[in-house]
């Protein structure tokens, strides 16, 4: 039964499907790929500066030599690391958040409430600009600067979930059967509530690497020579109107190949929960 | 009625202060616990020592307690000023003034043709369920969404500007030789019709054609996905099936019952991503040089120059918060039903 | 037919973008010939010439808008026809007809040009002069700068007659003329200022920031503050010729690339701020004069913190100088756009400065000297670089990082936000970075003054060398040169075997001009000056 559903749910997203493949390989590189690349990702080479790509640089080389192919390859873990630890961060906090909130109510969830309405009229990137630069330029505060700027989408949406089902029979069950306030929020209003944060939460991966690829953009990325996307980018923008576009190109294709993998996933994963709400 | 109307837009606007007051406190706290200190950054000169850079903090007030320094800034803003700019030397209100205009142009652009791309495939799609032109527009929206603009910005900066060299230079909002137009409303392609040269203002829309583009293509995904949702909600709904069943033509249901019905919700989606266009532009803004708001927010933030970083949080913020007041109204307007679940 | 309306409306849009392409020609053409384009990195952030925190691009403004007593002299540069730099060994009047130096020379004294007038047509007194000097007095920047000149108090400045006005210093004091003739101390129209000083702002710093008082030969004709601004001739300059009719368009454009691809299609006249990789494509395209004027007085180098462990030890500093990829940084990096500061001779027998030191990349020295400071197993320390400047100091650092990595030496790179770093530098937090250093008054002593002794911030190594400091009091008033020749070369030998900077090299200060310009002029501040430009 459950294996016939599977195989339906297959069948009919072809592309969730594909997407899933290519995430699978995508997490393999990230895990094998530094073992497998042809070139230290860090070497430099005087002789070799800005090759286009050739049987022996399949991406080409950068502006002091490196190969782009092997650091594109290197970057697939911190890219996906940053990614996961940012999003997994604020699904948690905000998720623990939210729930108290949304359960306990009164005056500590209108205090909540209004600081999560603060962080909402923040300018994003702004703030997480900032708050990179406080921190510091670090993987550390970027994963930091992207989970803060994330926590009020969770914290809203599972208030909202817990609100509507505070009053609903099975909860009211396990508060008259003596379960503490903390049994009723964990044990069965979170686990009842998490299907919308699971989407919310696979939308978020491809997001947060667009997010901290952006901030490697504009200067407030991981510490150099670290490969990561957004830097390599952010490197290459300049050779961009001279016409060595392979430094650019390459880690620019990776970050929109993993982003569209994650939110095509998102969507399937949509689909499979919510199939009312498919778009 | 009409005193009912207004008195709920007041406590709606009511509400909003503390959100606001809290992105003033948040910001001011954010922005002075950046490491660097901006008396040293600006006391340049061979001789700069300590005792200079203590006249340049005292110069800035930064030598002040915390709490004096936000009571200042506090009284600063109750009287309509934000104090100056480090950078340009200028009142940041002045500075707001002539590159508002320049992000607002661009944003509106960049909106329009968001807009003009998504809502036809998202009616499309929706039209078409399941059909190879809806799987297509999906695979579009995806596309769009996992695109970062700065990198679709260089991908065009490249075919266009380099390799076809169809495109103008992407430097700022003018071709390099030209003067400016008077400035009547600071928007570069209004002031050159208003000032009759039409040449001109054809060169100020062409160097937008690419950076709009470049913040256009973030809006296709959230756009073309809610108008599909929608309009497939709506051509499922009772009223649909019934004007069918009525035998209207089918364009006449589809635009003229199924698409005001499905578009409350692109309503809302539209207006997150105007507000978004104009205030998180800054990756564009820097690729194109060009000299709005955004780009003027980060060098700030790099420099130290707490002013303009200050204001521009704020008068973001308070985009938002009329965003969506407006839409809230918008929308309750043309549903009743809106807001009361 | 959704569909069709959908792609119909993307051709039309193509379609707009060539015929703006071509339709661009010939009005806006027609400009061409009269205005001179100017691309700048960043643009200029007060219009105050002493003003706090003034950067480059404001010195383009306040330079051209103002004029001072004095001004330096220029030279036509050997090999580069048609352009010029300063004479730092000659001063010349400016508003100032003349001056004479009094015999035991501690007074100098300036006869004002009869009939130069300010921008607004009131004429040019002594009283202007006294005011703007005194004026220097009270701001931060300017006060610390013109000390170094033995100008202190506003008694020093004595009007003696309308047209005439005498600086007294303590000492006679062969920095006083040049401090004079640099950015600071410019003359503002005195009678206009003080209509916008106030009580708490005597000397009207508030308004001089974002307003003009000059009578220098060129008038801030329109601003739009990080954006562009426009410079006009003033045609009743008495002061000397400016050579050009045409007016002056300077645009900010931050981005090096698209400055560079300005140039290169010839769409500018006049574009700074290019390095490296931008300046080598340039001069392969051939389509435009790119100028690489040697500036002498600027070095780029990495600094050590001398007071911190394992810096303090002079072994460990001259193993990084051995260790230091001289010649991949020079060539890769800086696309030998500069003159080499490495590879130079042990002995000293002249007291020309920056000279190369006796240095060249040699890994086994450095290891040997490593283990000779008990460091045989390397050490690890933090290489921080400028973010503002990365496009430059992020692959030396890069470079440097793999380099240290052979001598066993770990260093993790911290790319420090441009704001934060001159905190580091001024708190002296810093193990290890590379920084610009620049003089703007020549002589040698100055700059071991400046950048090897004392608190400031520009002592970048952390210095503290009982002799330097004393050879620098002993230069200060130095008149006999025999005795000063031989202690400056004595302050050379210590910064060879001291080593607190690894010198790497002088950038040269390139400017890419278009075919159509000449009479550019170097200045020692390296912003723009402009009366000598002209068009063809």
């Amino acid at each position: 039964m459950r294996s016939d559903a599977l195989a339906f749910i297959v069948r009919r997203n072809v592309i969730t499907t594909v997407a899933a493949v290519l995430i699978v390989l995508l997490v393999v590189i990230a895990i094998v790929g530094p073992a497998l690349v042809p070139y230290d990702p860090l070497a430099t080479s005087a002789t070799e500066v800005l090759m286009p790509p050739s049987a022996r640089h399949w991406f080409g080389t950068d502006g002091l030599g490196r190969d782009i192919f092997s650091r594109v390859i290197v970057a697939a873990r911190l890219d996906i690391a940053i990614a996961v630890s940012a999003v997994a961060l604020s699904a948690v906090v905000g998720v623990s958040i939210g729930a108290v909130s949304g359960y306990v109510g009164g005056a500590l969830d209108r205090v909540l409430s209004r600081v999560v309405d603060v962080m909402m009229a923040f300018p994003l990137f702004v703030a997480a600009m900032a708050l990179v630069a406080v921190f510091g330029n670090s993987v550390k505060s970027i994963v930091l600067a992207t989970a803060i700027i994330n926590l009020p989408f969770y914290f809203r949406l599972i208030r909202a979930e817990i609100m509507a089902r505070r009053s609903i029979g099975y909860v009211e069950a396990a508060v008259i059967t003596g379960n503490s306030a903390t049994n009723v929020i964990f044990r069965f209003l979170v686990p009842n509530s998490l299907p919308p944060v699971i989407v919310q939460v696979s939308l978020n991966l491809g997001w947060a690497i667009l997010n901290a690829s952006g901030l490697a953009f504009i200067g407030l990325g991981v510490a150099p020579p670290t490969p990561e996307w957004g830097i390599m980018i952010q490197e290459g923008a300049a050779l961009m109107l001279s016409g060595e576009w392979w430094v650019v190109v390459f880690p620019g294709l990776a970050l929109v190949l993993s982003v569209f993998c994650f939110s095509l996933l998102g969507d399937g994963i949509r689909d499979v929960i919510d199939p009312r709400r498919r778009s | 009625m009409r005193h009912k109307g207004l008195r709920i837009l007041l406590a709606r606007i009511a509400t909003t202060i503390p959100i606001l007051f809290g992105v003033v406190v948040v910001t001011f706290a954010l922005i002075r616990s950046l490491p660097g200190d901006p008396a040293v950054y600006y006391a340049s000169g061979p001789g700069a020592g300590p005792a200079e850079i203590e006249a340049v903090r005292r110069q800035l007030g930064l030598d002040r307690s915390l709490v004096e320094q936000f009571w200042r800034y506090l009284v600063e803003l109750g009287s309509g000023r934000f104090g100056n700019s480090l950078q340009t030397g200028q009142p940041v209100l002045a500075d707001f003034a002539q590159r508002l205009p320049a992000t607002l142009e661009l944003a509106i652009l960049a909106f329009a043709m968001g807009v003009g791309t998504a809502i036809p495939l998202g009616i499309l799609a929706a039209v078409k369920r399941d059909g190879w032109i809806d799987q297509l527009c999906r695979v579009l929206s995806s596309t769009a969404a996992a695109m970062p603009g700065f990198f679709f910005g260089l991908i065009l900066i490249y075919f266009f500007y380099f390799l076809a060299g169809v495109a103008p230079e992407p430097i700022g909002r003018l071709p390099g030789w030209a003067l400016p137009p008077p400035v009547v409303t600071g928007f570069m392609t209004i002031d050159c019709l208003l000032a009759g040269d039409v040449e001109l203002f054809w060169a100020a829309l062409g160097k937008m054609i690419l950076p709009a583009a470049s913040m256009a293509i973030f809006a296709i995904a959230p756009l073309l996905r809610m108008m599909r949702g929608g309009m497939i909600d709506a051509l499922d709904s009772d009223y649909v099936t019934a004007s069918r069943a009525f035998g209207l033509s089918r364009t006449r249901v589809l635009l003229g019952y199924a698409l005001p019905n499905a578009l409350l919700p692109v309503l809302a989606t539209m207006g997150m991503v105007l507000s978004t266009m104009i205030g998180a532009n800054i990756m564009i803004e820097k690729l194109f040089a060009w000299p709005g708001i955004g780009a003027y927010a980060i060098n700030a933030l790099i420099g130290l120059d707490y002013a303009p970083v200050q204001a521009f949080v704020l008068i973001v913020a308070v985009l938002f918060v009329l965003m969506t007041l407006a839409i809230d109204l918008i929308s309750s307007a043309v549903d009743p039903r809106y807001g009361q679940g | 037919m959704k569909r069709r309306e959908f792609l119909g409306g993307t051709i039309a849009a193509g379609a707009t973008m060539v015929g703006l392409r071509s339709g661009m020609g010939p009005a806006l053409a027609q400009g061409r010939s009269n205005v001179i384009r100017v691309l700048l990195e960043d643009g200029p952030n007060t219009f105050d010439p002493a003003g706090t925190g003034y950067n480059t691009a404001a010195v383009s403004i306040t330079w051209n808008v103002y004029d001072r007593l004095v001004s330096f002299a220029s030279a036509p540069i050997e090999g580069e026809p048609g352009a010029f730099t300063y004479d730092y060994g000659t001063i010349v009047g400016q508003a100032a007809e003349s001056y004479t130096v009094s015999p035991d020379g501690r007074s100098i004294t300036f006869k004002l040009r009869p009939g130069a007038t300010f921008h607004d047509g009131s004429p040019v007194t002594a009283a202007d002069v006294k005011w703007s000097l005194d004026r220097c007095m009270t701001v931060p920047t300017a006060k610390a700068q013109l000390g170094t000149g033995s100008l202190r108090d506003p008694a020093q400045f004595v009007v003696i007659d309308d047209m005439t006005i005498r600086v007294d210093t303590e000492k006679a004091d062969r920095f006083t003329l040049p401090n004079l003739a640099i950015v600071f101390p410019a003359i503002f129209n005195s009678k206009l200022a003080k209509q916008h000083a106030t009580d708490s702002d005597p000397w009207a710093q508030e308004w001089l920031k974002t307003n003009t008082a000059g009578g220098g030969p060129f008038k801030l004709a329109s601003y739009q503050a990080g954006q562009q601004f426009v410079l006009e001739r003033f045609a009743d300059w008495k002061n000397g010729p400016i050579e050009s009719q045409a007016r002056i368009l300077c645009q900010v454009v931050p981005i090096a690339s698209s400055r560079r691809a300005a140039a290169q299609r010839g769409e500018a006249d006049i574009v700074r701020g290019l390095a490296g990789r931008d300046i080598e494509s340039l001069l392969a395209g051939g389509k435009t004069r790119v100028l690489g004027i040697p500036n002498p007085n600027g070095i780029t180098f990495i600094a050590m913190n001398t007071q911190l462990a394992p810096f303090d030890n002079v072994k460990v500093r001259q193993a990084m100088a051995y260790a230091t990829p001289y010649q991949q940084m020079f060539e890769s990096v800086l696309y030998k756009r500069g003159r080499a500061l490495f590879g130079g001779s042990a002995s000293t027998d002249s007291t020309a400065w920056p000279t190369p030191l006796p240095y060249v990349t040699d890994l086994a020295k450095a290891k040997a000297l490593l283990a000779e400071a008990g460091l045989g197993d390397g050490f690890e320390t933090t290489f921080s670089i400028d973010a503002g400047d990365a496009a430059l100091s992020e692959p030396m650092g890069i470079l440097m990082q793999e380099a240290l990595g052979k001598v066993g030496v770990k260093a993790s790179i911290n790319k420090v936000p441009a704001g934060q770093m001159g905190t580091l530098q001024a708190e002296k937090k810093l193990a290890m970075f590379i920084g610009v250093g620049n003089a703007w008054l020549r002589n040698p002593d100055y700059f071991f003054r400046v950048f090897y002794n004392g608190a400031s911030r520009w002592n970048y190594g952390n210095f503290k060398n009982a002799e330097m400091e004393k050879l620098v009091a002993e230069t200060r008033f130095e008149s006999d040169p025999a005795v000063y020749a031989a202690k400056v070369q004595r302050m050379i030998e210590i910064a060879k075997a001291d080593v607190p900077m690894i010198t790497l090299w002088s950038p040269f200060q390139d400017t890419a001009l278009s075919k159509a310009m000449s009479g550019y002029t170097y200045m020692f501040h390296n912003a723009l000056e402009l009366r000598h430009l002209t068009k063809a």
